[in-house]
């Protein structure tokens, strides 16, 4: 009998049946007796104070339980910075911002009720545009910023529309571009964009009669939402309980405190009764986090040999009208500013900038997909007018073992040359020349292109992890942990390190519901830390519950405990295997031969913080480890260019990915390929699009169009490489944002290689490049 | 969220008119409703009565015979036109067009009467009606007409349609000789999209190229001057020639989707690739 090994196998994911079968339920299909709806009156100014409110007429509608505005709620809340509240007080900051709630007895009289909330607005001029909001005297969204709860690792510049100034100082810069050969600048844009979830945002609030609310939400942090809640109604923390089923996608816009938040004071004051509010598509576009936009100016010094030896790079975040989990994005991609590369001297400014328009927060790459967009083209610019083919610039300026990244942290064997080796391979890499030309005639055109990444967790340095394992009486077991489902595989892959340390059978594993009062604490699931960090506190909880099964099995059969062994779920004596047990005998203690009792229940624990890492020096962002890990990667495209429409289509990807190790390398392959989905969707459509008065204009996919299963490319190549991460189990590292993070990048090289045009603004449409393509063509000609 | 309505059932073509009459002008027919309940979800529609059309007989399913052409009924199913094997075979201009129309499951729902009633200056299916000069037959409180589709639209989302009057069939004449027909459609993606301009181009073995334009003005249009042109002569500087006749003739607007510009260079491109591919595809069913 062997240990059954499950790591690095392909078992079948825990939630594929209850999935595709229908069974699996979301926040938004729970129902209980007596519950009331909630409706939210949104503002339809970007920036306008608010002069009166009066909701008397809508509380008399029949049915109308509860009406509430900004003032039954005043305390501010926040992830990182407090300056949110669940309804819009005094003014109101972007075009959707909830400034009235109502709960009624139905759906339908809480919509007509909200016509007879009456607002009078003053409109104030809205900061709409970046470059407009960071000048000196520009009207403020936050006037009162500097007196707001912050988290020690930010920075804002009071009296000013900037929520956080994050630094790089590293070397010497001015020396280095003054030693350079060649320097190259430019500029670079990504428009706001949504995360697009199947689920729509859904919650359930219910304030009891023991005073205490609970909240039933799709959400990827029940216990950070716990502390915000608790925090801002300054309540014990036992008196908020966050119950979190399935969540039907999430990447990011599901993290934190977001529209559960404004059932809070309807909850307050309908004690008794839960109030369920699951938002219009409309909702899901405009009024839950959106990806921020970023608007950067990116410097390079190069020497004659190829080395990159400076690097000057400033990036503008479009904020939106709350920055309180957006202030740690900008921060993010600061410190990951170096990309991959070995860059001697260094200067970053990041801003995070209040504007009048939606709250940017977290999206899948967190800031990683904005800036690679950046650097990545720049490397590939400079890699033309050098002359060297971008594989090879690349090759030249990786980070090595013992390259000091953008915080001066000394890498230790970074796996991106393995990343980029193996991705060119893949894909069939020839050395590139100089700019794709069009010859007349030529309908399409072929090129392939390519881009690195790496990112870090990024998490407070203390974001900690933990694991109860249950062994039921029958012998399965029950894995209670706080980490969530978001259809990324994290139970599937939790489970099979249970299997693996326990030696019980995968099968026999259930993972409980999150529920904050029961379950194990996980700070959120965010940040690709799931498999790394939860990963190793259900490693420790199951050899805790495999200590006391062997100790058990020893008393039982009378060996020492090194000769007793767990495999398949059975208890058995390694030198005598057929004296074997199920593992069940022991899930309640030892029943000894003269039938006395021994031991008790068996219960493993476990927990995970990552170790030793420090904080940012404030002026200089260095620090020897700044964050948990690092995961690199690197994808290459081969696209097909319509010269005639400017329309782009992804033939082939390539994809490689340093996992460190692959635990389940069947849902490793799907998020890589939906990563690599999503990075196309990104890189050719996807853009909210706003008027002048700060409105959306296309808030549903009529017009915010996503990739669609005829757009796929024909072929996906996906590889990993593995070198260990020395504190993840069995050596792994998370994956599930970086594989979205390249693509456009990839693609953006690849449409010069094939037409010399170079797209540093996203979404790639092909509209922009049919008129890119015109002006070459016509810039040829003269 | 959808506020409440009577839903009623017609369960003749004159039960259907009566209806329709008494219901006033907050009624309103209805078939697959994959344009009517996102009007209604939005607000855009409020309505008190939909009158369900697709109980009627006749209403569904098509009939071809020898001589009299292709009468399709108005409730039909997209999906029923791109499965249907004569409409593939000889009128594949429109099955390709259909099959343009949204996702598989909207196709489902989504009926052809619907997409010409709803009158968007990008419904699909309008620019292969127009090339195959179909016909329109409509029931109404004052008798049964015969609209030519070059005259059923009259702008965006409005037709030349009665109040009380509803799409019983449509009617597609036997094509006199051999012809091919080609539908480009450019959309931000490749499905489940609106056009940003469409293109219909119907080449005949008489000699005739017949052109429909969709997204590019306020009612899908048939390009006359472009068809003339390449009357007498198919050679490529007279497709060039009937492209750029094609984008003299459109007047596009801009909008989120895409700009007033591109779309003109765009209806010159796709004119253009159609015409050599119908031609292409007709001399190509000729050789046996």
């Amino acid at each position: 009998m062997a240990r059954e090994d499950y790591i690095g196998v392909g078992v079948i994911r825990n939630d594929a049946v209850e999935k595709v079968t229908g069974a699996a339920r979301y926040a938004a299909d729970l129902k209980f007796s007596g519950m009331l709806y909630a409706k939210l009156l949104r503002s339809e100014h970007a920036h306008a104070r608010i002069r009166r409110i009066d909701t008397t007429k809508a509380q008399n509608v029949p049915g109308v339980k509860a009406v509430v505005t900004g003032k039954d709620f005043p305390n501010r809340m926040g992830l990182y910075l407090k300056d949110r509240t669940p309804y819009a007080i005094d003014k109101v900051r972007y075009y959707g911002e909830p400034v009235a709630g109502i709960a009624a007895e139905s759906l339908e009289i809480a919509e007509e009720a909200l016509k007879f909330i009456e607002v009078e607005y003053e409109e104030l001029p809205p900061v709409l545009d970046l470059r407009e909001a960071i000048k000196p005297g520009a009207p403020l969204v936050h006037p009162d910023l500097h007196t707001y709860e912050i988290g020690p690792a930010f920075f804002p510049i009071p009296h000013t529309n900037i929520s956080n100034h994050f630094r790089i100082r590293k070397g010497d810069v001015e020396k280095g571009f003054a030693e350079a050969d060649l320097i190259f600048e430019d500029e670079y844009y990504v428009p706001h964009i949504q995360h697009s979830p199947i689920e729509p945002h859904a919650a359930i609030a219910l304030y009891d009669r023991q005073g205490k609310l609970t909240i039933w939400a799709c959400s990827q942090s029940p216990f950070a939402m716990r502390n915000i809640l608790a925090n801002s109604l300054n309540w014990p923390m036992n008196r908020v309980r966050v119950i979190a089923p399935y969540v039907g996608g999430g990447f990011g816009g599901k993290a934190g405190l977001n529209v559960e938040a404004t059932l809070v004071p309807l909850a307050l004051k309908c004690r008794n009764s839960p109030i369920k509010l699951v938002c219009t598509r409309e909702e899901e576009f405009r009024d839950t986090f959106v990806r921020q936009g970023m608007l950067c100016r990116l410097k390079t010094g190069v020497k004659a040999n190829g080395r990159i030896i400076a690097q000057e790079f400033e990036m503008y975040w479009d904020g939106g009208a709350f920055t309180e989990y957006g202030v740690n994005v900008t921060r993010a991609a600061g410190y990951s500013s170096s990309g991959v590369y070995d860059i001697p001297n260094m200067k970053t400014d990041s801003y995070c900038v209040y504007t009048n328009k939606p709250v940017g927060g977290p999206l899948r790459g967190f800031g990683h997909s904005e800036n690679h967009w950046a650097m990545e083209q720049q490397i590939d610019q400079i890699a033309h007018k050098m002359g060297i083919d971008p594989v090879e610039f690349r090759r030249i300026n990786l980070q090595r073992d013992g390259s000091r990244n953008a915080t001066g942290q000394v890498l230790s064997n970074p796996g991106i040359g393995q990343c980029l080796e193996r991705t060119a391979e893949l894909i069939g890499w020839e050395e590139v020349s100089g700019p794709g030309v069009i010859e007349p005639g030529v309908k399409k055109v072929r090129a392939k292109g390519i881009a690195c990444m790496t990112k870090a967790p990024a998490m407070p340095n203390d974001a900690a992890s933990s694991a109860v394992v249950k062994l039921n009486d029958d012998g399965t077991v029950s894995l209670s942990i706080g980490a969530q489902e978001l259809g990324q595989g994290a139970f599937t892959v939790l489970a099979q390190i249970l299997a693996h340390e326990l030696g019980v059978r995968y099968e026999d594993i259930k993972i409980q519901p999150i529920d904050t009062d029961y379950s194990a604490y996980e700070w959120q699931t965010v940040a690709s830390r799931i498999t790394y960090s939860c990963g190793r506190a259900v490693k420790a909880a199951a050899k805790d519950a495999r200590r006391q099964v062997l100790a058990h099995g020893a008393r039982y059969f009378g060996v020492p405990v090194e000769d007793i062994e767990i495999a398949e779920s059975r208890v058995f004596v390694k030198s005598k295997p057929d004296r074997s047990v199920p593992i069940g005998t022991f899930s309640l203690g030892v029943t000894l031969p003269d039938f006395s009792g021994y031991g008790g229940p068996v219960i493993g624990r476990g927990t995970f913080i990552p170790e030793g890492i420090t904080a940012m020096n404030e002026e200089t962002g260095q620090s020897e480890k700044p964050v948990a890990n690092w995961t690199y990667g690197t994808q290459a495209v081969e696209i097909e260019l319509d010269v005639e429409t400017g329309k782009i289509r992804v033939l082939k990807v390539a994809a490689v990915y340093d996992a460190g190790r692959v635990i389940n390398p069947v849902t490793a392959a799907t998020q890589v390929e939906g990563g690599v989905v999503q990075g196309i969707s990104i890189g050719l459509l996807e853009e909210m699009k706003f008027n002048e008065e700060g409105k959306l204009l296309n808030p549903s996919y009529v017009d915010y169009k996503i990739l669609t299963a005829a757009d796929m490319p024909d072929e996906l190549l996906i590889s990993f490489v593995e070198v260990p991460q020395e504190d993840g189990p069995y050596g792994a590292r998370g994956i599930g944002e970086h594989v979205m993070v390249p693509t456009p990048p990839a693609i953006a090289n690849a449409l010069y290689n094939a037409a010399g045009i170079r797209m540093k603004t996203l979404p790639m449409t092909s509209e922009k490049v049919y008129w890119a393509l015109k002006e070459r063509l016509s810039a040829s000609v003269r | 969220m959808l506020l409440s309505f009577d839903y009623v059932r017609a369960r003749s073509k004159d039960d259907a008119v009566n209806l329709a009459v008494e219901a006033g002008p907050n009624g309103r027919f209805l078939a697959g409703g994959t344009d009517l309940f996102v009007r209604m979800y939005d607000r855009q529609l409020r309505l008190k009565t939909l009158i369900d059309v697709k109980e009627i007989e006749g209403i569904e399913g098509m009939e071809c015979q020898n001589g009299q052409g292709l009468s399709i009924g108005a409730a039909s199913s997209l999906n029923m036109l791109v499965g249907n094997e004569t409409i593939r075979s000889r009128y594949g201009l429109l099955a390709q067009a259909a099959h343009s129309v949204g996702s598989l499951q909207v196709r489902n729902r989504a009926s052809i009467g619907g997409n010409i009633c709803n009158a968007s200056p990008a419904a699909d299916t309008a620019p292969a009606l127009l090339v195959y000069d179909a016909e329109i037959e409509t029931w109404g409180p004052r008798n049964t007409r015969l609209i030519p589709i070059s005259q059923f639209f009259t702008g965006p989302g409005k037709t030349v349609l009665e109040h009380g009057e509803f799409v019983y069939k449509i009617r597609i004449p036997e094509p006199d000789t051999r012809s091919y027909g080609v539908y480009l459609k450019l959309g931000r993606t490749n499905s489940v999209d609106l056009s940003i301009v469409s293109v219909a181009c119907l080449a005949l073995a008489s000699g005739e190229v017949r052109i429909a334009l969709g997204a590019v003005a306020p009612t899908p249009i048939r390009v006359t001057e472009a068809e003339s042109i390449l009357l007498s002569r198919k050679d490529e500087e007279a497709i060039a020639f009937a492209a750029s006749a094609a984008k003299e003739t459109a007047v596009p607007i801009s909008d989120v989707r895409a700009g007033e510009e591109y779309r003109l260079d765009m209806v010159e491109v796709l004119t253009k690739n159609a015409i050599e591919q119908a031609l292409a595809g007709l001399a190509a069913t000729g050789e046996v």
